[in-house]
């Protein structure tokens, strides 16, 4: 039993008298109050009045206008200059208030979360660092490729110079080359096992020639096919998520600056009504 | 060519107007609301002869004088032609109610700023201070017909809080669900119950206290 119950010890019944007149007391509500009102006067005067106020509201009379309320033509058009006073504005303003204000929050937290995701070097922010590795990985397997093929191809030194020197002059251009496919290009989708020079057999001026021509080959084939491929793929990769982030970023800025002027525009149009 | 158009749809308005009421019946609200819908004012203003009685009541049980409940009336009635197009159907009479209801608000509100007269704030205010109703005493003897005893009963309720007034009058007198005066005032159905509650509890005290004012009732 709580306080006031102990304070008011009818507080129930008075509750139940008034509830009483919408006529919804459950039967056994009814029950109880009815024996309650038999030996407590004081709830039965209760119950006596507010059943009376009930029914008196109940037949309240409707009175009689003082004139009449015709609308004409002219107090149309004079109240149309004004807004509408009745019920509640339209649900549709209040509906896009706070579906703008719903689009706005998310695409603030979605901005904020792609923009550290960036920043933290998940996606395009790594694209600089990618393109370093990148290119020190083509430098580190570049050498490589001419090395394996200089020992490889020939016995002689001069044979070697000669395959060295072409594949030296080659590096710039196949570099670009590469740099190219990882910025767009497709890079060679099926890796080759590593190829050693044919010339190495033949160490003649024409198998020079030929190792230094293999050679050049074969250094290609090394930085297209084999060591560079995976790496290139990587980059592209990962330029392709840069590029993705970058839209994203993009449209994310976009969607919370539509959402900031449309609460703009809403908070005025709201002002105005008001 | 507007202006022919526009004759014609007066004249076939009219027309329908006068089919519509001739038959020796009075045509159900929904008929005259479609042609309201259409721009047809004599059929509106049948509706306004239909309900002007109820609408009057409740403004003036509301504002409690007459020049506010006529004001209010009559810009119910205009602001429910110009918003017809909103109404989807069911019941006409409480459509126009609730529009009644709310213009009594405003009403309310716009003589506050005007005169400085009661509130709805300087009333809600009043709810926990010392019951105040309009002295009867010399008339007493003249409350024994039903209209006296309506006053009387209008006196009482006036002595209520507005908020708590209107729960009661359209509940209690005008039949209202308790949900539909809930989304008319736009709060929540326990703050209702709970004007509902206080209310009558303050009406049955008030009444127990005058209840000479209903010795007529008894009889």
């Amino acid at each position: 039993m709580d306080f006031a119950t102990l304070l008011r010890p009818h507080r129930r019944w008075h509750q139940l008298i008034v509830r009483s007149q919408d006529g919804d007391l459950a039967t056994s509500e009814r029950a109880r109050l009815a024996s309650h009102t038999a030996t407590c006067a004081n709830c039965a005067a209760r119950l006596a009045d507010s059943l009376t106020v009930a029914t008196l509201l109940r037949g309240l009379p409707e009175r009689e206008a003082p004139r009449s309320f015709h609308i004409t033509s002219a107090m149309v058009a004079a109240s149309a200059r004004e807004p509408l006073p009745i019920g509640r504005p339209s649900g549709r303003p209040a509906f896009l208030l706070r579906g703008a204000q719903l689009v706005s929050g998310i695409a603030a937290a979605a901005l904020v979360a792609v923009l550290v995701i960036d920043v933290s070097g998940g996606g395009g922010g790594d694209n600089d660092q990618a393109s370093v590795e990148l290119f020190s990985a083509k430098g580190a397997t570049f050498e490589n490729a001419s090395g394996s093929n200089s020992s490889n191809s020939t016995g002689a030194p001069a044979a070697t110079a000669a395959a060295s020197a072409p594949t030296a002059a080659l590096a710039a251009p196949t570099y670009d080359a590469g740099g190219g496919s990882a910025s767009g290009g497709v890079p060679s989708p099926s890796p080759a096992p590593p190829r050693t020079g044919a010339g190495a057999e033949a160490p003649t001026a024409r198998a020079v020639a030929d190792g230094a021509k293999t050679a050049d080959n074969d250094t290609q084939n090394a930085f297209g096919d084999d060591a560079l491929s995976a790496e290139v793929r990587e980059a592209a990769r990962a330029e392709d998520g840069g590029d993705t982030l970058r839209i994203v970023e993009i449209g994310l800025a976009a969607l919370l600056v539509a959402g900031l002027a449309s609460l703009g525009w809403l908070g005025l149009a709201r002002g105005r009504r008001s | 060519m507007a202006r022919f158009r526009a004759t014609v749809v007066a004249l076939y308005g009219w027309i329908a107007y006068r089919a519509a009421m001739g038959g020796g019946h009075e045509p159900p609200d929904e008929r005259l609301v479609l042609l309201a819908k259409d721009g047809n004012l004599d059929a509106f203003n049948s509706l306004v002869d239909r309900y002007q009685g109820a609408v009057y009541s409740l403004s003036y049980r509301l504002l409690g004088h007459r020049e506010g409940a006529e004001d209010a009336s009559q810009e119910a009635f205009i602001s429910a032609y110009r918003a017809l197009g909103r109404f989807e159907g069911g019941n006409f009479r409480s459509w126009l109610l609730r529009i009644a209801a709310n213009q009594c608000k405003d009403e309310l509100r716009r003589r506050k700023r005007k005169d400085g007269a009661s509130s709805l704030d300087a009333t809600a205010e009043r709810d926990d201070a010392p019951l105040e109703i309009p002295d009867h005493s010399e008339g007493i003897l003249a409350i024994v017909e039903r209209r006296e005893l309506s006053q009387a009963l209008e006196s009482l309720l006036l002595a209520l809080p507005f908020e708590q007034r209107q729960a009661i009058l359209l509940v209690d007198v005008y039949e209202f669900a308790y949900d539909e005066v809930a989304e008319l005032t736009h709060t929540s159905l326990g703050t209702i119950k709970s004007r509902i509650h206080r209310g009558r509890e303050r009406l049955r005290t008030l009444y127990a206290d005058r209840r000479e004012l209903f010795s007529g009732e008894r009889r």
